[in-house]
């Protein structure tokens, strides 16, 4: 008859919002995943604003929204690297806006091939990636991010510079206590962004168990030896939106908007400090953020199921 | 007065914003690759969304980051949010995907622009010094499909003597250039933009200067109104045709169910 052998089990990635932000310190650079506001780790965001961490370079996808702009209103950003700031429809960023006008940080102009090909670069593990398509406009003589050169083959090429952020930050619908991640919508640039990044720290709204990934592994879009730290963070993403599940909240994000004009319009900075204070440096955790921001009740409402 | 004359669009049954709306839908073909999306959606969504019901179902309709042949939902005030609550697509369209057609084109982009030139270049970045600029843009959208798309729409919602300058003060996304063989001896291959469609009329480039020409007006505008409110001289045909109007089809599709929450209605831009 056999013998039981003791096997060590799997070591779960799940940590505390206050343990994953702990790795993140001044002067780092990080990468905040999600596109426009889809698919934003933004409690995760919020907690590096609560640190008050400092001279932070931030790249996201070609288009951000409330992860820099809260950054810089909390003055945790140095430098950025994105193409747009903004939140469509419902108005500019108003903090990206200030800073860029008045010179305050460097912000640093890319588009899709620029800052994807930076990334490519990072995953590939080149120093830089041969791009073609932006020859003739004049973003590549204001851009830091890209150079002409003349390959060996005598190609006129334009070659952008790796980006390796230090740390992924993204933001998912499920995982498994292993950081095995799972998407139930578009992934947009998250994947490229997370294979460039040194670690990955990944909040999820959803904890589901390995049994249910192993049993569909085409599901899992990063796959957990990639990743670093799982977050279980129910509307982690609020007030930006989490794909499948829940839509951005246009009313809170409105008024961030409007905090943030007033208070750079008027001098008066209470609306905006107000904002950060109630938001960002007083709840205690995910579920104290969410009866700030209308309770559960209010979330309810987001989500909109075909 | 112009203004006054311009406006009256909206008598007509349709506004100025459905037109251009339909003139680009016609121009979709079934064996075109279209990718729509980012900060100015609506114009370009709608007009694919229109082509494929209407004219050309075989069109691939590519969402950035998102869906291939996502669903035909309504539009809704943000480009970014209409179909990802829906499960129904072909297939998820990638962050790496993005850049492999970035770099090796698709048949189609709509460009819009902060300016345009009479070269048919738009500035999306800044009036002014670009170092001390007076406006700053939206930012980048993704100018490579100017250099890679088969074929470019520009579709200005202002047409006024800001939008429509002589010459743009920072090149985004490429036209023409400098006219003539200009973009082809910048080594740009494909053929650039083929039409702009304004709030007041549809533009082509001539075949030799590349420089714009006047192609339709829209029917309740003048050629008074073209010359008052563009910044250089178009050049102009002989006869001037008027823009086909929205045919009784388009309307009720566009109305119906490409936008029933009557965002063309009230979009913000023309003069």
């Amino acid at each position: 008859m056999p013998t039981e052998i003791a096997q060590p089990t799997r070591r779960s990635k799940l940590v505390s919002v206050e343990e994953a932000v702990k790795v993140i310190h001044d002067d780092m650079y990080i990468a905040i995943a999600g596109h426009l506001f889809s698919n934003k780790p933004s409690h995760l965001v919020r907690q590096i604003a609560k640190k008050r961490v400092k001279n932070l370079t931030v790249s996201t996808s070609p288009y951000a929204s409330y992860d820099i702009d809260l950054l810089i209103g909390a003055g945790c950003i140095k430098k950025t690297i994105c193409g747009n700031v903004g939140f469509e429809y419902m108005g500019l960023a108003p903090n990206y806006r200030n800073v860029c006008q008045k010179g305050l940080i460097e912000a640093a102009l890319g588009d899709e091939a620029t800052i994807i090909g930076a990334y490519m670069a990072s995953v590939e593990g080149i120093p830089y990636h041969p791009i073609t398509s932006i020859r003739g406009s004049d973003v590549l003589k204001m851009t830091t991010l890209a150079k002409e050169y003349i390959g060996p083959y005598g190609d006129k090429l334009i070659a952008v510079k790796a980006l390796s952020p230090e740390i992924c930050i993204i933001h998912a619908q499920e995982s498994d206590e292993y950081g095995n991640i799972r998407f139930k919508g578009p992934i947009y640039f998250d994947i490229i962004m997370a294979k460039a990044s040194k670690k990955i720290i990944v909040s999820v709204d959803e904890l589901v168990s390995n049994q249910k990934v192993r049993s569909e592994p085409w599901r899992t879009s990063i796959p957990g030896f990639k990743v670093d730290m799982v977050v279980h963070l129910p509307y982690g993403a609020h007030p930006c939106l989490s794909t499948g599940l829940y839509d951005h909240d246009e009313e809170h994000i409105k008024d961030y908007i409007n905090r943030g004009r007033q208070s750079l319009s008027g001098g008066n900075t209470s609306p905006y400090q107000e904002y950060l204070r109630k938001y960002v440096d007083e709840p205690v955790d995910i579920y104290d953020y969410i009866e700030r921001a209308g309770g559960f009740k209010h979330m309810q409402t987001l989500r909109r199921l075909p | 007065m112009t203004t006054q004359q311009v406006r009256k669009d909206s008598d007509k049954g349709y506004t100025w914003a459905e037109q251009m709306v339909v003139v680009l839908a016609r121009e979709l073909r079934s064996d075109d690759v279209v990718i729509v999306g980012g900060a100015r959606h609506d114009i370009p969504f709608g007009a694919a969304m229109l082509a494929k019901m209407l004219y050309v179902p075989d069109m691939t309709l590519l969402t950035t980051g998102q869906f291939v042949n996502p669903p035909m939902l309504p539009l809704e005030y943000s480009g970014h949010t209409t179909v990802l609550f829906s499960k129904e697509a072909d297939a998820l369209f990638g962050g790496y995907e993005v850049f492999e057609i970035s770099e090796t084109g698709l048949s189609v982009f709509f460009y819009g622009g902060l300016q345009i030139d009479k070269y048919g270049n738009s500035n999306m970045h800044f009036i002014g010094d670009p170092k001390n600029p007076t406006v700053r843009g939206p930012g980048l959208v993704n100018i490579s499909f100017s250099v890679t798309a088969g074929r470019t729409y520009l579709f200005p919602v202002w047409h006024n003597k800001r939008t429509f300058v002589d010459k743009v003060d920072f090149v985004s996304a490429v036209g023409h250039l400098q006219g003539g063989d200009s973009r082809k001896n910048a080594g740009i291959e494909t053929g650039g933009p083929v039409l702009c469609v304004s709030p007041l009329g549809v533009f082509d480039f001539e075949e030799k200067t590349k420089h714009m020409r006047v192609k339709s007006i829209h029917e309740w505008v003048t050629r008074e109104d073209i010359i008052e409110n563009t910044g250089f001289e178009p050049r102009w045909p002989k006869k001037v045709a008027v823009t086909k109007p929205p045919t009784k089809d388009e309307l009720e599709l566009l109305h119906t169910r490409i936008d029933p929450h009557g965002i063309f209605k009230g979009l913000s831009g023309r003069l």
